[in-house]
């Protein structure tokens, strides 16, 4: 549970402590063993919108804290999670966003595995009751009220590849950036899963793509709109078969 | 000065982005007027602040559905703070 007992949001140190949750930690332990060895071999290349390559100076600057102190919201397809857990693992820029922008998972077995891999990069996460509980608002409550950057799938428990308004709300309440993402490994092995998520395998290539900053504090369908048509649009990029630059592993 | 339940579909007007004018009594929240769990927090809120309320138990929240049950709601709070 990322809420400690006196109501304030806390670092997971390690979500799957609890005597009920030693798969999840365990878990977390192997998928953090085999991305890493995963990664080892593997290479990572970074673009833009429309394919472009960006160096990792580019990258820190997208996932960097603003000039102006509004925070950032990078956002990406459930489908995606693995492949952009891989990037910590394969270069310093994402590593670095990942221990300074603090993840929201759902408190599912999937989220608590993703929680305890954050927490193994020296991360922080926020674990959220599952929709429809009174919880969730709390949980949510402190979010609101702590502010800061956050990193979430935008259709965690579906409906999948679809956005939803509570990011766009969440943007508008915390005068936040949302930074679409997009990330695919190839060869990647499909999980059987409605969400589309995939493994990345070894040697693989992880191919992800950054899209510009959508201000949050837009009107709400708006900001909806542009964010779908980003995270589809930059899922086309990811995919294509075409390398249309050079790739690198970062390190 | 406006009634409380203008106030009230006032700040869920603004919250959810919507004209005033949608924001009737029977409006379901979430099915009607699209609110989702973000926006129902920003609307409790600017209601804390509007009405001066301390701060209420957000989870109360989860059971509310429709608009004249938010100014129910409310309007139950500012009672209370006033006796």
């Amino acid at each position: 549970m990322g809420v400690s007992a006196s109501g304030r949001l806390a670092r997971v140190e390690h979500p799957a402590s609890g005597s009920g949750q030693a798969i999840e930690a365990v878990a977390a332990r192997v998928l953090s063993r085999y991305l890493r060895s995963t990664a080892r071999w593997g290479v990572a290349r970074y673009v833009d919108e429309r394919g472009r390559a960006l160096d990792s100076v580019d990258v820190r600057g997208a996932l960097a804290s603003r000039a102006d102190g509004r925070p950032l919201l990078p956002v990406y397809w459930g489908a995606d999670a693995i492949a952009v857990a891989t990037l910590p693992f394969l270069g310093p820029p994402f590593l670095e966003a990942a221990r300074r922008i603090t993840f929201l998972f759902d408190e599912t077995f999937g989220g608590r595995v993703c929680a305890g891999l954050v927490n193994q990069l020296g991360g922080q996460s926020v674990m959220l009751a599952p929709a429809g509980r009174p919880e969730r608002l709390e949980h949510l409550s402190l979010v609101l009220r702590r502010g800061g950057s956050f990193a979430f799938a935008v259709d965690g428990g579906g409906p999948y590849f679809r956005v939803g308004t509570g990011v766009a709300s969440l943007a508008r309440a915390l005068k936040a950036f949302v930074v679409p993402l997009a990330c695919a490994a190839t060869p990647a092995i499909p999980w059987l899963h409605r969400s589309g998520i995939s493994f990345p395998l070894p040697r693989c290539r992880v191919t992800a793509a950054i899209g510009r900053p959508i201000d949050g504090s837009g009107p709400r369908q708006t900001v909806v709109e542009e964010i779908q048509a980003a995270l589809d649009s930059l899922g086309h990029v990811v995919r294509s078969p075409v390398v249309p630059h050079g790739e690198r592993r970062e390190g | 000065m406006s009634t409380l339940p203008e106030q009230v579909r006032q700040i869920i007007a603004v919250e959810l982005q919507i004209d005033p004018s949608r924001v009737l009594p029977t409006a379901l929240l979430r099915a009607d007027l699209g609110m989702d769990s973000i926006a129902a927090l920003n609307i409790l809120f600017a209601a804390e602040e509007t009405f001066g309320l301390p701060s209420i138990d957000v989870k109360s929240l989860a059971s509310i559905t429709t608009v004249a049950e938010v100014e129910e709601f409310l309007r139950a709070r500012v009672l209370a703070q006033a006796s």
